[in-house]
């Protein structure tokens, strides 16, 4: 009973990892930027969940609230920081990224105060028993469905749909992307929205599970997230996903069987150092 | 249809190809040729767009291409069967072809596949395998087959039959020949000289960026040390 209620537990925080990894993984896929700034639009859904859900009264309404301006907020940010340093070294894209993870963190201060912000009746906080002494809360079944629909819905978009497939091949060779048609500035925009919104929907359901959501909360998501694209292998979506759901899983047994000797997060990056000795470009990486 | 006059194109300062001119009409064939470098390849790549152009002109039907991006000259006609064929290696045969048709709407797209597949039967037995996994030979019918999706007017053929086996070639040449029986006008660039020389109705002869002979196929062939000394550049080749 104790390891299946750590396999849940581990895949619901792997659900929450896949779904802010992914929208890394899709940015570093196209245009080869590590967006660290992506955890700053993760907490800024969760304040967007918060502050709706106790305007309105509907988390549902929250979430669709949350995940639409955080979209836009990403394409923006695209816009205005990353589009103009495009022909630059990968390492400028990076500094601005990381100096606007960082700003955005005391914007966040500024404009919410330090102590973080709760909802006034947290929803979903009941739980149903299973079977017999197994119990699993409204809000983390919501993580997992939710995490499961959204992926779903990137996996039709991106399999099924003619805007999908250019995706992919703007994601192989923009140059014969565009020479066959393929507007590339609209593949990045759309490629910002959706990692963007993923990260909203991901800071929602980590408001939701703590019931809180504060200016720093960005800080674990960030380092946690590069990590998890690394261990997945850089660009591969379906290695951020294996990924995700594996540290999370590991993570849930290691907190209670090596907990004494390392915490939660040292024990994520112990096994990716683990894992990158073994095979040095990630689990689903092409060779290096 | 398409009407070259004084272009010159490079990668930032170096020139790649300048002073370049010509007249093509539907269902007409031209061939580049010219040693390695001579900059036969970013001709081609300039008029799909891809390659900066310094100044001149390009027109497809009287419509001025020079300022347009790729992705809007190919609305206007122009299609490339690029140099190494530069497939989606992770996408599917069928999803190749759907990319070569990103601008036609989806009956067209059909219509588009079903062409690709009567040229090229053996795209349509593997249009489920990824493009990566197919031979040199079926990469190059696949990328001809996108590069027909648009429909286009105007067809650049980059180095078609580098690397592939004597039958492949000859089955690549006769998929343009139909193009040209339907006005579909061709800009070949080959290595070889052979092939394209029996291919052309208009030759350009670049040599160091620089057009050193132009004029029709015939009259090649009846400038016998030229076409000799051609010949023998694709021998020596």
């Amino acid at each position: 009973m104790l390891y299946l209620e750590l396999f849940i537990q581990g895949l619901v925080q792997g659900s929450i990892y896949a779904l802010i990894a992914l929208g890394l993984t899709l940015v570093y896929g196209l245009l080869r930027i590590l967006h660290v700034a992506h955890a700053a639009l993760f907490t800024l859904g969760g304040y967007i969940g918060v502050i709706v859900t106790n305007a309105t009264g509907s988390f549902t309404l929250a979430m669709v609230v949350a995940m639409l301006v955080v979209g836009l907020a990403g394409m923006l940010m695209y816009k205005l920081a990353y589009e103009p340093l495009l022909s630059q070294p990968p390492y400028v894209s990076l500094i601005a990224s990381i100096a606007l993870f960082i700003a955005s963190e005391e914007i966040f201060r500024i404009a919410f105060g330090p102590y973080g912000l709760s909802y006034q009746t947290a929803p979903l906080q009941g739980h149903i028993e299973l079977f017999s002494g197994f119990y699993l809360k409204y809000a983390e079944i919501l993580v997992m469905g939710l995490s499961t629909i959204l992926m779903i819905a990137l996996a039709w978009l991106s399999m099924q749909t003619r805007t999908g497939v250019a995706w992919r091949a703007t994601v192989t060779d923009p140059d014969m992307a565009r020479a066959f048609g393929v507007k590339i500035q609209n593949v990045r925009y759309l490629n910002f929205f959706i990692g963007s919104s993923f990260a909203a929907a991901a800071g929602v359901l980590v408001a939701l599970l703590n019931n809180l959501v504060e200016p720093t909360m960005g800080s674990v998501a960030s380092y946690k997230a590069l990590a998890i694209i690394v261990l997945g292998g850089l660009g591969s979506i379906r290695g951020t996903l294996i990924a995700s759901l594996l540290l999370g899983v590991l993570e849930s047994f290691g907190t209670i069987y090596i907990g004494h000797l390392l915490d939660r997060d040292a024990i994520a990056f112990a096994f990716l150092i683990l894992v990158l000795m073994i095979r040095p470009q990630g689990l689903m990486g092409g060779k290096l | 249809m398409l009407e070259v006059s004084k272009l010159s194109c490079g990668y930032g300062d170096i020139v790649a190809a300048r002073d370049i001119s010509f007249r093509l009409s539907s269902g007409e064939v031209l061939s580049i040729i010219g040693a390695n470098g001579a900059g036969k390849s970013s001709t081609l790549m300039c008029l799909s767009g891809l390659v900066e152009q310094y100044n001149g002109s390009i027109q497809v039907n009287g419509v001025e291409l020079a300022k347009l991006k790729p992705e809007q000259r190919i609305q206007k006609g122009i299609s490339i069967v690029p140099e190494g064929r530069r497939i989606f290696p992770d996408l599917s045969v069928l999803e190749n072809l759907i990319v070569g048709g990103q601008i036609v709407d989806k009956s067209t797209l059909h219509l588009g596949c079903e062409q690709a597949f009567n040229y090229f039967p053996r795209l349509r037995d593997r249009q489920r395998q990824l493009a990566g996994s197919l031979s040199g030979g079926e990469q190059q019918m696949l990328a001809i087959g996108r590069a027909l999706m648009s429909q286009p007017k105007v067809l650049l053929v980059d180095e078609m039959s580098l690397g592939l086996m004597p039958k492949v070639v000859d089955e690549c040449y006769e998929v343009l020949n139909d193009l040209k029986q339907k006005n579909v006008a061709i800009v070949l660039v080959e290595q070889n000289t052979e092939r394209a020389l029996n291919a052309a109705d208009q030759v350009l002869l670049i040599e160091a960026s620089q057009v050193t002979w132009q004029g029709s196929a015939e009259a090649l062939k009846q400038t016998p040390e030229l076409f000799n000394s051609l010949l023998g550049l694709h021998k020596g080749n």
